[in-house]
């Protein structure tokens, strides 16, 4: 059988995998970086970064629930300078393509990051407008489309990286804030974030986090994620990355044929810590029993 | 490179109510775990429970290449773990985190657990022996008596319905204990209530402590911050480290108890 071209073209980025992870489940990739050679991956997307380091949530920050997990870490992190000097050039050694998330409270804070960021190494940054936990987390940005426009266009005017808008499925009309991403020059959008969520002990009748409200991910989103990917890539042309509960290589290939361009693997981490290479490795398998020449193919090729 | 390892159930039974012994052959990693270490396991279920459950190592048998995890059956991961049989495989991750710090300068040392928190401990017992004086703490049934004793001969029980031996809290008799005799250090693991006695009782003697702290995990590997714990940085403002990579073994005075 032919090898399948497993490469494909993102944001302006030429991928050699749709495989990336998906921020704040990877760290910095130093400690997955032990499991196998980070450069496997189409890119490693780093966790949350802000333009000073915050100390995030009080525990518990996770718990367990049916098929998924609440996590409510709070954007913990050592700011972008720290990251630009001791963790970006390790990841660059080590031959990765890096995608830096990106928080802020305010847009200034947005594009102070990006000016940063642009003379470094990165290959993209991801706006995250939608982190449920901290209210500097974009999530006021996320969930309104005009501001969703604006902080989009304004980032954009700082630089010339190419921005990926990280989109919240906490809304009322998906494809409405992917387009807003478009309209304001968002080079591909990245859905799902996790859904806000709570859980309660009954026996001390508290909430389970020390934060109340947590974000939901796992496969318990994965119907979800794969409505959104799959209403944004048939209304709008603009590349997708899709996520939300992908576990393992079918869980990838359903999202790459509801549309998705690239896929991200987060809380699947957790529990293989193989699981991305593992996703790559069973894609190019699908791909060549189905008989596609290329993953590129395959996007939305649901029939 | 590590990866998650499938190892063989020797054996997986109870030895108290809800409390389980499981025996792994594992020949590599028994040479290379540290009392203290920790093993994130998948328990059962392919997405339902979803996350690995942390348990430490307990003590290993090298004559026989063995580990043995001693846990408590709490929630359904634990309880999936239980309905192993001898014979199965198990997905194993590690040893994680960082071991108790062991040093030939403690002559003399006390190791404290309350409840499932003596499991840990058992295979620092055998590194200390006779050095060590042990202090075991239960609610009514005891377990691993036998296996401590057989490393370290001078194990003192509290059981709070006073069934065997002291009626009480375990830190009651540390306390006592302290107060009459020197220790370099003091290792401990259990209950969070339990554990800041403990450090309090070592604070007022002048000895050092390490203990061993549980936070819920996800990654357990240092990826996620999932597991955060307080601690003062040496300004003496607070900050949030990881129990499962930074820990889970810290010095008593560097944790925020009331955090
Ligand atoms: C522990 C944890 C931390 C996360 N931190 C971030 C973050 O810093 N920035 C972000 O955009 N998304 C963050 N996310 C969301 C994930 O990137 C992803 O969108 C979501 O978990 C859904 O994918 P999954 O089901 O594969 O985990 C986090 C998720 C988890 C579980
Ligand atoms: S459990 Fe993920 S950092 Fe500790």
């Amino acid at each position: 059988m032919n090898r399948v071209d497993m490469s494909v073209s993102i944001a302006g980025l030429k991928l050699k995998n749709p495989v990336m992870t998906a921020s704040g489940t990877f760290g910095f990739g130093e400690e997955y970086g032990e499991f196998y050679e980070l450069k496997r991956l189409g890119a490693v997307v780093v966790k949350g970064i802000t333009l000073k380091p915050r100390q995030g949530n009080p525990p518990p920050r996770t718990c367990e629930t049916p098929a998924g997990m609440l996590n409510s870490v709070g954007l913990q992190n050592p700011g972008v300078d720290y990251f630009l000097e001791k963790e970006l050039p390790r990841l660059l050694d080590k031959g990765a393509s890096v995608i830096v998330n990106i928080s802020g409270a305010t847009v200034d804070e947005y594009c102070a990051m990006m000016e940063k960021l642009e003379p470094s190494g990165v290959a993209a940054v991801e706006l995250n407008l939608s982190c449920p936990n901290v209210r500097e987390g974009g999530i006021a940005f996320g969930l309104r489309p005009d501001a969703v426009y604006d902080v989009t266009r304004r980032v954009k005017e700082c630089g010339d990286r190419p921005v990926i808008v990280k989109l919240s499925p906490n809304v009322t009309d998906i494809v409405e804030i992917a387009s807003a991403a478009k309209e304001g020059g968002g080079d591909a959008v990245s859905l799902i974030n996790t859904l806000l969520a709570m859980d309660i002990d009954i026996n001390t009748r508290k909430p389970v986090l020390g934060n109340t409200y947590g974000g939901l991910s796992g496969p318990a989103v994965k119907p979800v994620a794969l409505r959104m990917v799959h209403q944004v890539a048939e209304a709008l042309d603009i590349p997708v990355i899709g996520m939300g509960g992908i576990l393992d290589w079918r869980d990838a290939v359903q999202f790459i044929l509801a549309g998705a361009r690239a896929v991200a693997v987060g809380t699947a981490n957790f529990v293989n810590p193989l699981a991305p290479v593992d996703i790559i490795d069973g894609i190019e398998k699908y791909a060549m029993q189905q008989g596609f020449s290329s993953v590129e193919a395959m996007v939305g090729a649901l029939l | 490179m590590k990866g998650p390892k499938m190892l063989k159930v020797i054996e997986n039974k109870p030895i108290a109510g809800y409390v389980y012994s499981l025996k792994l052959h594992a020949p590599e990693l028994c040479e290379r775990v540290l009392p203290g270490q920790f093993f994130h396991i998948k328990c059962g279920g392919d997405k339902f429970p979803l996350l690995r459950r942390p348990i430490s190592l307990s003590y290993t048998l090298m004559e026989e290449g063995c580990m043995v995890l001693v846990y408590r059956v709490q929630g359904q991961g634990t309880k999936n773990l239980s309905s192993r049989r001898p014979g199965d495989p198990l997905d194993v991750l590690g040893p994680l985190g960082n071991g108790f710090e062991i040093t030939n300068r403690h002559q003399r040392v006390a190791i404290v657990g309350g409840g499932i928190g003596i499991a840990p401990l058992v295979e620092l017992a055998g590194v200390y022996g006779k050095r060590a004086v042990v202090f075991a703490g239960f609610r009514d049934e005891t377990f691993l008596i036998e296996g401590l004793q057989q490393r370290s001969p001078d194990v003192r029980i509290a059981t709070e319905d006073g069934s065997v031996g002291y009626k009480g809290f375990v830190t009651d008799i540390l306390a006592q204990h302290l107060k009459e005799h020197r220790f370099d250090v003091v290792f401990a693991c259990g209950p969070r209530p339990m554990l800041q006695r403990v450090a309090e009782a070592c604070r007022k003697a002048l000895v050092m402590c390490q203990v061993s702290l549980e936070q819920r995990m996800a990654c357990g590997v240092g990826a996620c911050l999932g597991c955060s714990c307080a601690v003062k940085d040496t300004d003496g403002s607070l900050q949030y480290v990881r129990v499962c990579k930074d820990g889970p073994v810290f010095w008593s005075e560097e944790v925020c108890w009331d955090e």
